[in-house]
């Protein structure tokens, strides 16, 4: 069989189709009366929240680091939170200007590429936080317990080294597991958008 | 308000001179009926919220392919169609009416599956192409290079021929 006689086979269906397809017209409006309310996006309400904490958090940071300047005891943890804090915003602010770069409307390979980063991003914002909650766990502890109990953890030293000391093992753990068994949809999207890349310089490879 | 009536009524003709297009699109990358019926529906969807971004200088139907096949191929990739779909829209009542085309041939069948088989973006691109559109206007749509347009073509047609023969 020719190629020639697929397409003529495609382009007889299409005429077939036409008297198997109807737009079902009273229910198509009811998108311009506002009855068809599609759920808000759970990804961009995600980043927002996480976003609005984040600028919260370091708003609150700045001033625990203003108000112990004197005590590097105290200042240095809140300094590791900030500059992990910071990292964390950017990152929201960066998944915030991919989402609103979308334009369904663009060429196929420009919005795929677009999708794919975002949703990679979002993987690997979920990955970080398994490696960033223990390492910054006691940090945490003793800026919270100074500021909100007036505590000073340092004087359980004796039970918080080996705290701290196990955070930075569970999070060298988790970065070994995730090096080792790599997420599969980080694995898909990062494939897919170098095979975006491969395709834009003409390389053809397996076809299915 | 006026003007928004006037878009509706506007995008409704559009969309019915276009709904093949919706078709064919959830077709190949949906193989189960009700699948494709969410797809179309989120298709249409889309289309919609993406209407007030149309630029009538260009042609709707470049337009409308490239909105589509961009949903198809992310909720294609997100492998997810049905289970997010389901709650949102297809309780709306469908949009769209599907018949069961009576393809005289079974050969129409199957090269709507041997299509299936191939990845995404491929599918995306010998769509446009048995429908007509020249290479330029695959490029346009897909972002793609002519030349490397040509070349893909030449390959999946290959691989297509071979597929229905088999």
């Amino acid at each position: 069989m020719e190629f020639q006689e697929l397409s003529q086979l495609w382009q007889n269906s299409d005429r077939k189709l036409e008297q198997n397809i109807q737009l079902d017209l009273p229910q198509f409006e009811e998108i311009n009366q506002g009855k068809v309310r599609p759920q808000m996006n759970n990804y961009l309400v995600t980043v927002l929240i996480e976003l609005f904490v984040g600028v919260a958090f370091q708003s609150f940071l700045n001033n625990f680091i203003g108000g112990h300047l004197a005590t590097p005891a105290f200042w240095v943890p809140a300094v590791l939170l900030a500059v992990i804090n910071v990292y964390s915003i950017v990152f929201n602010a960066y998944q915030l200007y991919l989402y609103f770069q979308i334009n369904l409307g663009e060429p196929v390979i420009e919005a795929q590429r677009i999708m794919t980063r975002l949703r990679l991003l979002e993987r690997i914002d979920t990955y970080s936080l398994l490696v960033i909650i223990p390492l910054c766990a006691g940090p945490f502890l003793i800026v919270g317990a100074k500021h909100f109990l007036g505590l000073d953890l340092y004087q359980f030293s004796a039970y918080f080294l080996p705290f701290f000391l196990m955070n930075f093992v569970v999070a060298a753990i988790i970065v070994t597991l995730l090096r080792l068994f790599p997420d599969k949809e980080l694995k898909e999207n990062q494939a897919f958008l170098d095979s975006i890349v491969k395709m834009e310089e003409g390389y053809v490879g397996d076809l299915v | 308000m006026k003007t928004t009536e006037n878009t509706a009524e506007q995008f409704v003709q559009l969309i019915e001179q276009h709904q093949k297009l919706i078709w064919k699109v959830a077709a190949v990358y949906c193989s189960e009926s009700e699948a494709r019926k969410d797809l179309s529906q989120e298709i249409i969807l889309q289309l919609w919220k993406s209407f007030p971004k149309y630029d009538p200088k260009h042609k709707f139907s470049t337009w409308a392919y490239r909105v589509a096949l961009n949903v198809a191929i992310s909720k294609y990739r997100a492998k997810s169609t049905r289970k997010r779909t389901k709650h949102n829209y297809f309780k709306q009542g469908e949009w769209l009416v599907w018949g069961t085309p009576n393809w005289e041939e079974e050969k129409i069948e199957r090269l709507y599956q041997c299509i299936g088989k191939l990845k995404p973006l491929d599918r995306a691109l010998i769509v446009l192409y048995l429908d007509g559109h020249s290479g330029q206007e695959v490029a346009e749509i897909m972002g793609f290079s002519l030349s490397n347009v040509s070349t893909r073509i030449h390959r999946i047609k290959q691989l297509l021929k071979d597929c229905v023969k088999s």
